[in-house]
């Protein structure tokens, strides 16, 4: 009863517009007060949330792919991966996914990715006729890929709120992530030899291949980099990130000379504006999360999960389902921020790995960027394409399709998941 | 119920931690006949460890468990019982942390200067090495290497022994190792038996460097607040789960290296001389100490050294 | 006074853009003196930490300026002009208040730690009011802030505050 009243309030407060970390603040800090416990709760939980080397990576990360951004690297990815795939049938639509998958490994977010991607695929793609619908639904649902393959913001923090290890959620990724990849391409090629009214992009040259391939090699290999540092454990995914950083600044300014000293502002301030926003709502969901506990709300929950539900995949399939609901309506980190505290005390009685639940939270969240009306990625797109939100929307269905298969899949064999962390 | 006691824990309840405050929960509310209640808030759902001191001291919660070097910021001599070997065996750490003795007590009227009775000490161990390929013997095996450390004094005491000293968190403990980010691991061996340690190294070196305790504490106006019958209930309570845990601690352990073993560990005790040249690697970690922690530390320092002597 | 404040929190916003990438620069030279000279720092990992918690709270009240905090559009976006402005009034209030809570019980935290002489004891062992500062100063700036936005609304100016840089978001 108190719950749903709980609840009731954070979702007036939030379609009333008001932002969602003081929302979370706000309501957290009333709840305390309401029952008798101490304010102190607020002014701690928003210094100690923040004050924390995990969600150290946000920045980084957001600074790194905001500096390969403006140094124009999506461009460059885009155009050699086009060079080697674009003449397949569906080749522009599988050059654009392939594209996602290696600007995902240099970026942790699933905005940035489409965006950049989008900027240059859309473009291309509806000029070869490529049905609209389509092209935006693509890119909404590729640029989602940002998210699952490492580098990963809501992988870090979901590893900040669980204390699990961020490094084992990244590797953790790489499975589903593929997965996912594959699942696209072969869509996008079936989809491609069924639509009549799209011309093939002719065979590049090797000469363009090569050109196109060396001015991409650099950042791919910083991609690599990344990865493979993570994997053999050289660095924490913070220094990771800051690695990263440094590497991409060096390619950009230094290689490629295409990083002028006021993009470099530009990219400084809009990674601030990034972060900033995302850690005050892990912060404000910090005090919001000590408020419930107190109130034992997720303590209650647990328990009357654990009791009623006894089959994990009945746990599962509930969740998913509360979280596509959840998802339409809700900022898709701050449905991560308020649903793991809840959910994390039944994770182990269900039998579930944590990381797997990271994992699967995390595709959760890729559906919820992409289902209107509430979707970031949406917005991108429609932002990027010149579009309606409509018509983004009505093209991510299969996407979405997709997604929750892979979810299926990775319950039905959960090494597509844990095989990579744990046993390679 | 008249008064409700809320408890903020790092570790899961099912740790032996845990265990010992349902313990507690349990004689208190039975013996209170409900009067008091007691809720515990595990798994750092409320507070992180190093948030502890702060929560309990201002009154944010009533009652808290935290490490007891985390008052090292406060109480700079609360890190005698990092101190190398100057605990390492069982009968030192008893002596050492009965409620009367003359190492704790004066830590204990130290850290109710922060707002904060002590009501009991939770034991947790000691602190071991853990390596592949071979025991860390001597000073000579951490020569160079990277060591998995938690805090300033166990850090300084690496590099005093020649290694290089990296900041690990629990949680990322498993795959640093596996992946080989550091050489050497350094840990209570319960942490080895609940993380499955064995999975990514093969050997635990005895080592009992540092003794690992944790503290209950009870914000000091609240504890004055209550009727004097629920103090003596409170604190009746407190001594018996403290002797408990204490009486437990050994047998975790055994436990523990039973299991390490069991799962293809190789466990090796260091020799007194050994131990001897650990100790003589060691100096300027107590000189830093000495200079640092003030009249408490001396006090406290001297002591120890005072202990084991069979008086 | 408002055009004051205004000034004020963009220019602490730039700073702590700035922040964020020093923040960059220690933690890569951390990795490097760790793997070439094997010796790494006692000062990066807690420095940046620090660098982290006062660039997020000074930068939170150019944010509310400029409506860059995330919040959902759903239903205000279908609002006429008035009721928007009303609502937003509203809205900033409730982020006023939260701050204002923080701000109460936060300065008492850093003034306590700071008498005390309370530091971290960790391997840099700075004063804890260091950090804890910073609480009560963002979240002051914020509450300021907020006041003023409603100050504008009050004489008449259009909902949405001073434009949006861009669209980036955060997941
Ligand atoms: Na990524
Ligand atoms: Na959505």
């Amino acid at each position: 009863m108190i719950a749903a009243g709980i609840l009731a309030a954070l979702f007036a407060l939030l379609l009333a517009g008001v932002p969602v970390a003081f929302a979370l603040i706000a309501l957290g800090g009333a709840l305390l007060a309401l029952g008798g416990f101490s304010p102190l709760m607020v002014p701690q939980g928003l210094l100690s949330t923040v004050d924390n080397f995990v969600l150290l990576a946000v920045p980084l990360f957001l600074l790194m792919s905001n500096v390969l951004l403006k140094g124009g690297v999506g461009r460059d990815l885009f155009a050699a991966v086009q060079a080697w795939v674009g003449h397949w049938p569906g080749g522009l639509a599988v050059a654009t996914i392939l594209s996602c998958g290696l600007f995902a490994a240099i970026s942790g977010s699933s905005v940035a990715t489409a965006a950049t991607i989008g900027t240059v695929a859309i473009p291309e793609m509806t000029a070869r006729g490529y049905p609209r619908r389509f092209v935006l639904g693509l890119l909404a649902a590729g640029g989602t890929l940002g998210i699952l393959i490492p580098p990963s913001i809501p992988m870090i923090v979901y590893g900040f709120i669980t204390e699990e290890s961020v490094l084992a959620l990244f590797l953790a990724g790489i499975g589903p992530g593929l997965l996912l990849i594959v699942l696209f391409c072969g869509f996008a090629m079936v989809y491609a030899r069924f639509a009549a009214d799209y011309r093939r992009s002719e065979k590049a040259s090797w000469a363009e291949r090569k050109r196109a391939s060396l001015r991409a090699l650099p950042s791919a290999a910083l991609a690599l980099v990344i990865i493979v540092g993570i994997y053999r454990g050289a660095f924490t995914p913070t220094e990771a990130a800051a690695i990263g950083l440094a590497l991409s600044l060096l390619i950009t300014a230094g290689l490629l000379r295409t990083l002028s000293w006021a993009d470099l502002a530009d990219a400084v301030f809009e990674a601030m504006v990034t972060t900033v926003t995302i850690l005050l709502i892990v912060a404000g969901a910090k005090v919001f999360g000590k408020a419930i506990t107190l109130y034992r709300i997720p303590q209650d929950i647990s328990a009357f999960i654990i009791d009623t539900v006894s089959v994990p995949a009945l746990f599962v399939l509930a969740v998913a389902a509360v979280l596509v609901v959840m998802g339409l309506f809700l900022e898709a980190l701050s449905m991560m921020l308020i649903m793991v505290p809840v959910l994390a005390p039944s994770i182990l009685p269900m039998g579930l790995d944590p990381i797997w639940f990271g994992v699967f939270f995390v595709i959760m969240v890729e559906c919820a960027l992409i289902t209107p009306p509430v979707g970031l990625n949406l917005y991108v797109i429609q932002a990027v394409g010149h579009a309606r939100l409509g018509e983004v929307a009505a093209g991510v269905w299969p996407f979405l399709a997709l997604m929750l298969a892979t979810i299926a899949i990775c319950y039905l064999v959960p090494s597509v998941v844990l095989y990579i962390p744990f046993h390679l | 119920a008249e008064t409700t006691l809320r408890i903020t824990l790092q570790l899961p309840l099912k740790s032996h931690l845990g265990q010992n405050l349902l313990l507690f929960k349990d004689k208190v509310e039975t013996a209170s006949n409900g009067d008091i209640e007691v809720q515990i808030f595990d798994s750092a759902q409320l507070y992180k460890d190093k948030e502890v001191p702060q929560a309990v001291g201002s009154g944010a919660i009533e009652m808290g468990v935290a490490s007891l070097t985390r008052y090292v910021g406060d109480i700079p001599a609360v890190d005698i019982f990092y101190m190398p070997f100057l605990f390492n065996t069982e009968e030192l750490v008893r002596e050492a942390t009965a409620p009367d003795s003359p190492v704790r007590k004066p830590l204990d009227e130290a850290i109710m200067g922060t707002g904060a009775r002590v009501l009991w000490w939770q034991a947790y161990g000691s602190v071991i090495l853990l390596s592949n390929g071979g025991a860390i013997k001597t000073p000579a095996d951490m020569k160079d290497k990277k060591v998995r450390v938690f805090g300033k004094t166990l850090g300084k005491w690496v590099e005093a022994a020649g290694g290089v000293p990296t900041l690990i968190s629990g949680s990322e403990q498993y795959l640093a190792y596996q992946r080989g980010t550091v050489d050497i691991g350094m840990t209570g061996m319960s942490g080895v038996k609940s993380r499955r340690l064995w999975e990514v190294m093969d050997t635990v070196t005895v080592t009992n460097n540092a003794d690992i305790e944790f503290i209950v504490v009870v914000n000091e106006e609240f504890w004055q607040s209550l009727p004097e019958a629920h103090r003596e209930i409170i604190a009746t309570a407190a001594r018996e789960a403290e002797i408990a845990v204490r009486d437990a601690m050994a047998e975790i352990e055994a436990d523990a290296y039973k299991d390490a073993e069991a799962n293809g560990m190789t466990v090796y005790k260091l020799t007194p001389e050994e131990v001897e040249a650990w100790k003589a690697a060691a100096q300027p970690v107590f000189d830093s100490y000495l200079s640092d922690a003030g009249a408490l530390g001396k006090e406290v320092y001297e002591a120890a050294q005072g202990l084991g002597k069979g008086n | 006074m408002t055009a004051w404040l205004d000034r004020l929190s963009t220019w602490l916003a730039r700073v702590a853009a700035w922040l964020f990438l020093a923040t960059g620069a220690m933690l890569t030279y951390e990795v490097v003196a760790r793997y070439l000279f094997n010796a790494p720092t006692v000062w990066a990992e807690e420095l940046s930490r620090l660098l982290l918690v006062w660039g997020t709270y000074l930068a939170a009240a150019a944010l509310v300026r400029r409506r860059e905090h995330i919040r959902i559009t759903l239903v205000t976006d279908r609002l006429e002009a008035g009721p928007r402005r009303w609502l937003e009034g509203v809205s900033l209030a409730v982020v006023a208040a939260g701050c204002a809570v923080a701000v109460w019980y936060g300065t008492p935290i850093a003034v306590d730690s700071f008498l005390r002489g309370r530091s971290t004891g960790t391997m840099l062992d700075i004063p804890n009011w260091w950090s804890e500062a910073a609480i009560p100063v963002g979240c002051g700036l914020v509450v300021l802030q907020c006041l003023a936005e409603i100050a504008r609304l009050l004489r008449g100016a259009p909902a949405g505050g001073e434009a949006r840089s861009d669209m980036a978001g955060p997941t």
